[in-house]
């Protein structure tokens, strides 16, 4: 298939050919990632005008649930969504199970829902760049809600907040040591937090707990100007403040929009993205530098048997970059 | 070779690890199964996506299209699996991916066999208990 046919067939919306197009986005092969830059560039017009939501969690608080009553109730209203997952890879196999659609039981038989979830391959980097990507394509094929769902695990918070709208932290309400198990840095990134399960007995407990981080909350330094994270209550099972949540959600776009921080927002994303490509590309053209490539095995066998020093090794690998540098990059 | 070689192969020539939908179809699915199966592709170094239980021949390939996996694993507990993937097959024709592969398990008696090689079924899985030889005929298909 030739690049054409790809972006036409996002444009036109086509199921498959979204899926195909973010398949070559997770490509590890060169040509794969050469067309995908290619598509990616000719849809970014068409994209940026979704409501993008970030959802994270511990492990059980039902995100899923809460993703597959939200995607419902704003499949209901009109509205397109995509939900991107990413699961963890196992480190020792390799491989992934990606469970995720099996609590999305009717939201992923809709038509008007797109649910991708996506193994996470090792790099935590490599993420970044390929959901921002899909992101992009999803905008493309007319999803006008997109919402990116994250293991509450190691740094992925900050960087699916670094290319979300609004980032929606689910806590559970618990023995009411609910604090000392969130690091200060997630509640830092919530643009909204929701006590989800506050259903049958667990309401009170709920209504406790928001108590106890509107108050943590109260003693953090608002990022914004126009807006202070509010604490909430929702129940995925009896849909109890899903609704709210959502017009919480068009609420702050609305007030952030008026004061032109939501501009300010996505601009600072995109210079986020170019960052974090040239990170990414600078690894990508070490490790393919012949220089460093020949010497890679001989330095690192080095350092293991204790012959040279790992500053040492860094500045020779480094230095052997620089050198080869112009012969290896000018070519391709 | 061993199959962690052949993954490994697999993944140079297409980019990605082998994926595959690991999906229980009909009304008496067993969701022990679906998950024995799930993590033990997992483990050999597959991308495992699970679908919801119960599933129907459609929603099935809908969501292999949309996850754009490689091998549909369809575990059926019902009589009339050959009339299931009959269905799963047109439908997959329907939208273009008729390269998506079928591998069928569950209790199938022998003589349903040949009619669902020829409804389109490119492996039987006797037993949910997967082995080296199931693996490597399974990556066989891709070569």
């Amino acid at each position: 298939m030739e690049t054409q046919d790809y972006i036409e067939g996002v444009l036109a919306k086509n199921r498959r050919m979204v899926a195909k197009t973010i398949t070559l986005i997770e490509s590890s092969l060169r040509a794969h990632q050469e067309s995908a830059k290619a598509i990616v560039n000719a849809l970014l017009p068409h994209a940026g005008k979704a409501v993008r939501i970030g959802i994270t969690g511990v492990p059980g608080v039902g995100k899923s649930t809460y993703i597959e009553s939200f995607g419902l109730q704003l499949v209901k209203q009109g509205h397109r969504v995509a939900v991107l997952a990413v699961d963890p890879s196992s480190s020792k196999s390799g491989g992934s199970i990606m469970g995720d659609k099996t609590r999305m039981e009717k939201l992923s038989l809709e038509q008007n829902a797109f649910i991708r979830p996506s193994p996470s391959g090792g790099t935590l980097g490599g993420v970044a760049r390929r959901t921002r990507e899909t992101i992009v394509v999803c905008e493309a094929a007319g999803f006008d809600v997109i919402i990116v769902e994250t293991v509450g695990v190691g740094q992925s918070e900050t960087t699916v907040a670094s290319m979300v709208d609004f980032f929606l932290v689910l806590m559970l309400a618990g023995a009411g040591d609910e604090l000392q198990g969130i690091k200060k840095g997630v509640l830092e990134l919530a643009d909204a937090i929701a006590i989800n399960k506050a259903d049958g007995d667990n309401i009170a407990n709920a209504k406790k707990a928001k108590l106890e981080y509107k108050t943590a909350l109260s003693l953090l330094t608002p990022s914004s100007k126009t807006w202070s994270p509010p604490v909430l209550t929702c129940s995925a099972v009896t849909l109890d403040g899903i609704e709210h949540i959502w017009q919480t959600i068009l609420d702050h776009r609305k007030k952030l929009e008026a004061s032109g921080e939501l501009a300010q927002k996505r601009s600072k994303q995109a210079l986020d993205w170019m960052w974090a490509l040239v990170e990414e590309g600078l690894i990508d053209r070490f490790y393919k530098n012949p220089g460093v490539e020949k010497s890679l095995p001989k330095i690192v066998k080095s350092v293991e048997d204790g012959k040279t020093g790992p500053t040492n090794a860094a500045h020779k690998l480094l230095y052997l970059h620089d050198l080869c540098f112009s012969e290896s990059d000018y070519k391709g | 070779m061993l199959i962690k070689q052949r993954i490994e192969h697999f993944i140079k020539r297409e980019g990605r690890r082998p994926r595959i939908l690991v999906s229980t179809v009909g009304r008496k699915s067993h969701d022990q199964d679906t998950r024995l199966l799930a993590s033990l592709f997992a483990e050999t170094g597959f991308d495992v996506d699970i679908s919801p239980l119960h599933q129907t021949p459609r929603g099935t390939a809908r969501m292999a299209i949309e996850n754009d996996v490689h091998i549909i694993c369809f575990l059926s507990t019902e009589t009339d699996h050959i009339k299931l993937v009959s269905q799963l097959v047109k439908v997959l024709r329907a939208e273009n991916a008729e390269n998506i592969r079928i591998v069928i398990g569950g209790a199938i008696p022998r003589s349903d066999y040949d009619s669902l090689t020829d409804a389109g079924v490119d492996q039987i899985l006797n037993s949910v208990q997967i082995d080296t030889a199931v693996l490597n005929r399974i990556l066989d298909l891709f070569e």
